[in-house]
């Protein structure tokens, strides 16, 4: 039994390649209106996916931060200058990346990924690894939210002081019951990929299909001129 | 131990990959670039606080093939800017894995050469200062300002290739006896790992 992917427009493949040229964009060194024109591309792809919210908050952010940069930076000096230029310099590059990253994780279920990379026809072993990380990312933020409170409230909260007085304690701290969790995490995980057969040498069947449609041969092409763009300007 | 790698191993890998990278692109990316000279002890910093994860992995999964799968992973996610530094990886992988190859997967000090060799990933995005440091250093300087671009220019002269590969070496084995220490200590008491 199949049903039509109507939870969201896009292909779990355009988006990858969204993000893959976000990746390269953003490393590669960009000028101004590569900028733009790759966080506009990213923010079509968020109200795509039905991300208004997302969407607007990035291009405000950007527009302020590109505002700050422009007008701001220039005219202070010493320490308030390195922390603005940080701040609106750096982070400003980081933003397509990190929306394109936000789009990849949240708004595809890792289902959706398994059943594309099926169609691309990749063995198991590139599939999984990939598709757990993916799903892992989110768990993982969750587990260190919930450790780094429960550190606080036993005295040990991450600080640069703490950090600084006793190094390996507060990493021996940290670590050891973010590793435990991972690890139990893993566990269940596992169990619960067996359940559904993944062991099994024979092809699987999806739940849901997904289907490169018209408007996914457009991502994917403008990603491709995007990439192009930024790496050979 | 010549077993296929099962699908639940698929997944530890990809979970503790998952960790690994996290780890790696918080503090290569976020923390420590703020200062020019943090950023360059990446390799030490990094290998100190992965050893753990990548011994409890290799514990955890104790099949050949699950450190390269680990170090390819690592390659990917590092190779953003360029290709060098997945191929530099998949190197790593093959040697770390040969380090631990066959019977010696059990002992703690293999596991520890192992790392030593496999954080040497770590310093896969200073390849670009290698090979393109031109390029590398108008990146910086549009990312991070002339003033950031010439210190880093003046901390990386062409011998820092060594300086790295010591670095990266000595917080693999730091890491790696900080994570056997906490294995046996944490770990092997809570019954996770053998």
């Amino acid at each position: 039994m199949t049903q039509k992917n109507s939870r969201t427009v896009l292909d779990p493949r355009s988006k990858l390649a969204v993000f893959v040229a976000a990746c390269f964009s953003t490393f590669s060194g960009m000028t101004y209106i590569q900028e733009i024109a790759l966080l506009l591309f990213c923010g079509i792809t968020m109200l795509i996916c039905k991300k208004w919210q997302w969407a607007l908050n990035v291009s405000i952010t950007f527009a302020v931060m590109f505002l700050c940069d422009l007008f701001v930076v220039g005219r202070l000096s010493g320490p308030p200058q390195y922390v603005a230029l940080l701040l609106c310099h750096v982070l400003r590059f980081l933003l397509p990346l990190f929306g394109a990253f936000y789009i990849v994780t949240k708004t595809s279920t890792v289902g959706q990924y398994i059943s594309a990379f099926m169609a691309m026809h990749l063995p198991n072993v590139v599939i999984i690894p990939i598709a757990v990380m993916f799903r892992f990312v989110p768990t993982l933020t969750e587990e260190w939210q919930v450790i780094t409170q429960a550190m606080r409230l036993r005295g040990m909260a991450l600080s640069i002081k703490n950090v600084l007085r006793r190094p390996l304690y507060m990493l021996e701290n940290m670590l050891v019951p973010f590793l435990l969790q991972s690890s139990a995490i893993v566990d269940e995980m596992s169990a619960a990929v067996m359940a559904r057969g993944f062991d099994k040498d024979h092809p699987r069947s999806s739940f849901l299909e997904v289907k490169m449609k018209a408007l996914d041969w457009i991502f994917v092409a403008v990603s491709v001129i995007v990439l192009v763009w930024n790496l050979l300007w | 131990m010549k077993i296929k790698l099962t699908t639940k191993d698929l997944i530890s890998a990809g979970a503790f990959g998952a960790i690994y990278l996290v780890l790696l692109t918080v503090l290569s990316s976020m923390i420590l670039p703020i200062v020019p000279i943090l950023y360059l002890a990446t390799p030490l910093i990094a290998g100190i606080i992965l050893g753990s994860v990548y011994m409890l992995y290799a514990l955890k999964v104790p099949r050949t093939g699950s450190i390269f799968i680990l170090a390819v992973l690592v390659g990917l996610i590092t190779s953003m800017a360029t290709f060098y530094p997945l191929i530099a990886a998949i190197v790593w992988g093959v040697i770390a894995e040969l380090i631990v190859a066959g019977k010696r997967r059990n002992s703690a000090k293999a596991l520890i050469a192992s790392y030593c060799v496999f954080n040497l990933t770590s310093m896969g995005p200073f390849f670009a200062i290698l090979i393109a440091k031109d390029a590398f250093l108008s990146i910086c300087t549009t990312y991070y300002g002339a003033e950031y671009a010439a210190t880093l220019d003046s901390l990386t002269p062409n011998w820092i290739i060594v300086v790295f590969i010591a670095l990266a070496l000595l917080g693999g084995l730091l890491g790696g006896l900080f994570g056997k220490r906490i294995l046996s200590k944490h770990f092997v008491k809570a019954g996770i790992v053998a």
